[in-house]
């Protein structure tokens, strides 16, 4: 279901490029490494808007197109825990947000968000597939948000890095979180 | 009471006490002033370039792009046409973008072609803008704008003519001499790579190629400068692009839409954050430099345990006669254990004082020489532990000497050596 819900992101350039290339001209692949995501957070104002691309392998342990029940229902446990942003990262508590949407795709790598996922996907077949995951998050003391606690990593036992890239009107910086240090300081860009 | 009588006593012996002070003092002076100096250049560093949300170039490394875009060093590993460019800039939530154009080059000086954007939206030092010691931004086709470092090197003054030179060396066979360019502005010192940057319009960069082919003048076919500037100049390819957005929150979404641009394959990388990467690798000097300044405490600690051991040999009558007239053992050790410790004291309270004295008035000079920005702000609190460390340390060190002092029996210092 959350599948078919549009991630904005590519959505930008398929609206004003609309020679989108035929599947033989252009092909990429983003880089895929197990154990490490990316978690994107920009913040303006009272506004918080957050991106995590990560391996399903992290996620899930398993990358194919889900074929048991049990599998199945592995890939949508894995996107309620992500879709409960707040409680995967935590903001002080003085900062006061609340989230005001959550979004979170499983896909094979070679999708972009929200482009239709139509080819023949044979179950079981192996494949890189991520978790997507887009939020949008308001928080009513934005000066209070000097850095998060996430739970990510108790969560999912096989992630072990979150590489973070972080834009706010001050400036945009880089921090890593990890299993040992699942916190992100935040003071020198608020 | 123990404190009196080691101020005393040092009073007695203040011409080597103060030359103690003096090493410590330098040496608090120099490890804090590192710091300083450390901190100043990576916070230097990463004021090159603000206010720019995403740089964008040919499908490459953050750093490449970064290096070559910013730093001017290095090549493109392509150039990115003007049909993208022109895409990107009609984005939605871009603000503002600015082309640079790059590949030339003036007596080793990097060319860079761009429009008169530049000099407003590149922005540095946390917003600072450029500004113009004399002339202003382009007027004519072939008008430039030189840096300050380009303008004292080559003594160059608002209204001289300069030739281009083809290519990126400092020595050039293949000059652009038909068409000169006239210095029609010089910038403030920034600190920056601009102060090592030519700048010319985007439009002029293409018109000194327009009779050339493959990086060469065609022999008989020569455009003058008057015939060229009724030519449409509009560029085919640029190096690179700086883009403004509207939000901060667009910026991974416009980033992640020019990565997955499909009609080029095309780079955006946030500034910040590829400057970040950068100082990770070259910030190992950092902790070469806080080592170097450590160990210069520690051999000023050293100097001063040796000096207090060196004068203890002439204060054997001095020992002795506090030990006669009562001293316990305890007395004698802790009077040396404070004299360490007084020392100390006094060295990281004159270093200290002598750095910010001389910080503020070294400061205007080091930014003008160095581009390197000094911040006066009392020291952080890792450096107060390190400040407390040291004067501990002197403590310590002064109880070497004093054990020696507390083992020497009474009868030691009565009896008379020859």
């Amino acid at each position: 279901m959350l599948k078919s819900l549009t991630g904005l992101a590519a959505a930008v350039f398929v609206l004003t490029s609309p020679a989108v290339a035929d599947e033989a001209g252009h092909r990429q692949l983003g880089p895929h490494v197990h154990g490490q995501g990316t978690l994107d957070i920009a913040i303006e104002g009272k506004k918080i808007a957050m991106e995590l691309v990560v391996p399903g392998m992290d996620i899930v342990g398993f990358e194919h197109v889900p074929t048991t029940d049990a599998q199945k229902a592995e890939v949508e446990k894995g996107k309620a825990k992500l879709t409960d942003v707040l409680s995967v990262f935590k903001f002080p508590a003085s900062a006061k947000c609340k989230a005001d949407s959550a979004n979170v795709e499983n896909r094979k790598e070679t999708h972009h968000p929200g482009e239709k996922d139509d080819d023949d996907d044979k179950p079981g077949e192996p494949e890189h597939a991520e978790f997507h995951a887009t939020y949008s998050i308001t928080c009513e003391a934005p000066e209070s948000v000097t850095g998060l606690e996430t739970s990510y990593f108790t969560s999912f036992s096989g992630a072990q890095l979150l590489n973070v890239n972080i834009a706010t009107s001050k400036g945009q910086t880089q921090a890593q979180m990890t299993r040992d240090k699942p916190t992100l300081d935040l003071a020198g860009v608020m | 009471m123990i404190m009196r009588l080691a101020l005393q006593s040092l009073r007695n012996r203040w011409v080597t006490a103060l030359l103690t002070v003096l090493a410590i003092a330098v040496s608090v002076m120099l490890l804090l002033g590192v710091e300083k100096v450390r901190t100043g250049a990576r916070q230097s560093f990463a004021d090159t370039i603000s206010g720019t949300d995403l740089i964008v170039g040919a499908r490459s490394g953050s750093l490449n792009l970064l290096l070559y875009s910013v730093f001017r060093i290095g090549n493109a590993t392509n150039n990115v046409t003007w049909k993208s460019y022109e895409d990107i800039a009609k984005l939605p939530d871009v603000s503002w973008i600015v082309p640079l154009s790059l590949g030339d080059s003036h007596h080793g000086f990097r060319v860079l072609g761009t429009n008169s954007d530049y000099f407003t939206h590149y922005k540095f030092r946390r917003g600072q803008s450029m500004s113009f010691v004399a002339g202003g931004p382009f007027k004519d086709l072939f008008d430039a704008v030189i840096g300050s470092d380009v303008a004292d090197t080559l003594h160059y003054k608002v209204g001289d003519n300069i030739v281009i030179a083809h290519g990126v060396g400092s020595i050039s066979f293949v000059e652009h001499a038909d068409k000169p360019f006239r210095v029609a502005g010089i910038l403030a010192k920034t600190g920056t790579p601009i102060d090592r940057t030519v700048h010319v319009s985007l439009e002029a960069i293409e018109a000194i190629h327009i009779d050339w082919q493959s990086g060469a003048p065609v022999p008989g076919q020569s455009v003058t400068p008057d015939e060229v500037r009724k030519m449409d100049l509009t560029p085919r390819a640029i190096t690179a692009a700086m883009v403004g957005l509207n939000s901060k929150l667009a910026t991974f979404k416009i980033q992640r839409a020019i990565n997955n641009y499909s009609e080029e394959p095309l780079s955006a990388i946030m500034p910040g954050v590829a400057l970040q990467e950068l100082w990770g690798l070259i910030g190992t000097a950092e902790t070469a430099l806080s080592a170097v300044s450590a160990m210069v405490v520690v051999t000023a600690l050293l100097g001063m345990v040796t000096m207090i051991l060196t004068t203890l040999n002439e204060r054997r009558r001095e020992m002795a006669i506090l030990r006669s007239v009562g001293a316990t053992p305890a007395t004698v050790l802790g009077l040396l254990a404070a004299e360490g410790g007084l020392l100390t004291l006094a060295g990281v309270v004159l270093g200290t004082v002598a750095l910010y004295v001389g910080l503020y008035f070294a400061r205007p000079y080091i930014d003008h020489a160095y581009g390197l920005s000094l911040a006066i702000d009392p020291p952080r609190a890792d450096e107060w532990v390190k400040l407390a460390l040291i004067v501990a340390a002197g403590f310590v060190a002064g109880l070497l000497p004093a054990l020696r002092a507390y083992r020497l029996s009474l009868a030691d210092g009565m009896m008379i050596r020859t």
